[in-house]
């Protein structure tokens, strides 16, 4: 899992915790006696109203929580949500990479009566109607049930009674009413916490942060929210490629494009960064980074491997992608020119890597394109987010490498 | 969301005469050293290209359950580097929230359709979502201006009250001259 110290490294993460230190010791947190201002997304909320409360007896400093979407963040002290409601408060700097870290897992279920097909597909289509949250963070839960659903038929609701009141929902677990709860087959919600950069107490940001962090702060949070193993987030590919003969990364760059208008405004335009081993680094200020090339709106980058990789056990083949969950889209084929086949199309690309590395992953099989072997990787923005509406200097997918997880003898 | 069997072959211009300077000299360290920057001479626009107003149309995957819907979209060339590009943007007050940002390579137009969280009403009125990647083969019309009659459309589209969300590598979608 992903955590504060992790998040930032090297010098950098030492200049950052010294900083921290001297703040710190002058007395901010003492004299900090209003409240910390929380604001956090319907799903996690149940999970969090113990450990703010816990926080409160322990301090005497009141945790107020505002139950909505994090995002905007404008009057929060510390946001508290889903990694891909954060994505773009943590990249734009509105909330302070420095400070994020995981919380815990909910896994989303699929809620129906007594006696409803066992199938979730199948059950979300006998449906008359299913309650499903709206907006960024039910986006991979809704998409899950796609076409079987008609959009009159759907119930777009935030309110956390309505959806335990539903005889048929898609909800995150903490959400989820009275009927049978089947696993919804849906990447399940990882909640991070950060504080807000331009918070007006900074020092009870700091204070709840280090306090949820801290074993009590798990203790209290343990009994909603799951954890990697409990949810099956745990990277035991990563290692075993590395214990099979070790990995092959992308050698050279093939081909690239991003718009004019992403290669104005982002800063990070450089092919050659996403060649060799994983090496992005948030250097712990606002904006900088190192060993990354964001995509922009739609953008690609085409690399050559070297190696082929080969359709074997588990996934073949790996994406980083750095600060924040961003899908990507991947294409294979045996030669440059192609032709280069669909591998998964907008996966999302925020897995927790072990092994010290910062940035996240995803990971696809050459299976799932009808594919044996492949040797040359594109690898496409999923977000596109309009450029013109951008808020970060890293729009689209930051890709930090590529790396071939079954690899031809 | 594996992917369903999706083909293509790059065009002509992604040759590997035309990227392997690019791929070289990111292996030896050479080139420009700028960020964004490509080696490559740019490639010229096709002329005529698409220009002026245009319809667009997002055609669901028939999996999906919708039906299409439409956006009047104003086109802009957008330079020349790395590819020759256009960028389409709606025809109103605020024209950045549905933004179209597309590479040619020949006669190929490809590239992003993006709105964001907001999302963007359609010409039919219902709220529209979409992040996916367009790729389609321009022809010539009338006037002499391209257009694309058929195009893919990879990726998340969701049509508020009438289609959920749904990605599809099978969803398509038309580009024509008004």
């Amino acid at each position: 899992m992903r955590s504060g110290s992790r998040r930032v490294r090297g010098l950098a993460a030492a200049g950052v915790a010294s900083l921290i230190a001297t703040t710190g010791g002058s007395g901010m947190e003492a004299a900090s006696p209003h409240e910390v201002r929380v604001r956090a997304s319907e799903a996690f909320a149940p999970c969090l109203s113990p450990a703010l409360d816990a926080f409160a007896r322990e301090t005497g400093v009141r945790a107020a929580l505002e139950v909505r979407d994090p995002d905007p963040a404008a009057g929060a002290d510390v946001v508290v949500g889903d990694d891909s409601e954060l994505t773009r408060l943590l990249e734009g700097g509105v909330a302070d990479l420095a400070t994020a870290f995981d919380l815990g897992y909910i896994p989303w279920v699929f809620v129906a009566p007594e006696g409803s097909p066992a199938d979730v597909k199948a059950a979300a289509a006998a449906a008359d109607r299913v309650a499903v949250l709206p907006g960024r963070i039910g986006r991979e839960a809704r998409a899950s049930i796609g076409g079987r659903v008609a959009g009159d038929r759907l119930r777009l609701t935030r309110d956390p009674a309505e959806l335990r009141r539903a005889r048929y929902a898609l909800v995150p677990r903490t959400l989820a009413g009275p009927g049978v709860q089947r696993p919804a087959g849906v990447r399940p919600l990882i909640a991070v916490a950060a504080a807000v950069a331009d918070s007006a107490n900074a020092a009870g940001a700091r204070s709840l942060l280090a306090f949820l962090k801290g074993a009590r702060g798990r203790a209290a949070l343990s009994s909603c929210l799951a954890t990697a193993d409990e949810v099956g987030e745990r990277d035991t590919t990563g290692p075993a490629a590395l214990a099979a003969g070790g990995p092959a990364y992308a050698t050279a760059v093939v081909d690239w494009w991003m718009p004019r208008c992403s290669l104005e405004t982002n800063a990070y335009t450089d092919p050659s960064a996403v060649l060799g081993a994983p090496d992005a680094v948030f250097l712990g200020v606002k904006d900088h980074y190192t060993g990354m090339m964001s995509l922009g709106q739609g953008g690609y980058v085409t690399v050559d491997m070297g190696v082929s990789a080969v359709d074997g056990p588990g996934p073949d083949v790996r994406v980083f992608q750095t600060a924040g969950n961003e899908p990507v889209t991947l294409y294979a084929a045996t030669g440059p020119q192609g032709p280069f086949t669909l591998v998964g199309l907008q996966v999302s690309c925020g897995h927790r890597t072990d092994g010290g590395v910062f940035s996240g992953h995803c990971d696809f099989d050459l299976h799932d394109a009808g594919l044996t072997e492949a040797r040359y990787f594109k690898i496409e923005d999923g977000e596109i987010y309009p450029c013109l509406e951008r808020g970060t200097v890293t729009e689209g997918a930051d890709i930090d490498a590529i790396q071939i997880l079954n690899q031809k003898p | 969301m594996a992917g369903s069997r999706h083909s293509f072959r790059p065009p002509r211009r992604s040759d590997v005469a035309r990227v392997l300077p690019a791929a070289l000299s990111v292996l030896l360290g050479v080139g420009t050293g700028s960020c964004g920057s490509n080696p490559d001479q740019p490639s010229p626009a096709p002329t005529p290209g698409v220009t002026g107003r245009y319809t667009l149309e997002l055609i669901p995957a028939t999996s999906c359950n919708g039906h299409a819907v439409t956006f009047s979209v104003e086109v802009t060339e957008t330079g020349t580097t790395p590819y020759p590009g256009v960028q389409l943007l709606m025809v109103s007050a605020n024209p950045a929230l549905l933004e179209v940002e597309l590479k040619y390579t020949d006669d190929t137009l490809e590239g992003g359709i993006g709105t964001t969280g907001d999302g963007q009403p359609s010409a039919e009125g219902p709220q529209t979502w979409v992040n996916a990647i367009a790729s389609g083969r321009t022809t010539k019309t009338s006037d002499g201006r391209a257009e694309v009659v058929s195009g893919v459309l990879r990726g998340y589209l969701e049509i508020e009250g009438v289609m959920n969300a749904c990605n599809s590598a099978s969803h398509s979608f038309t580009l024509r001259a008004r």
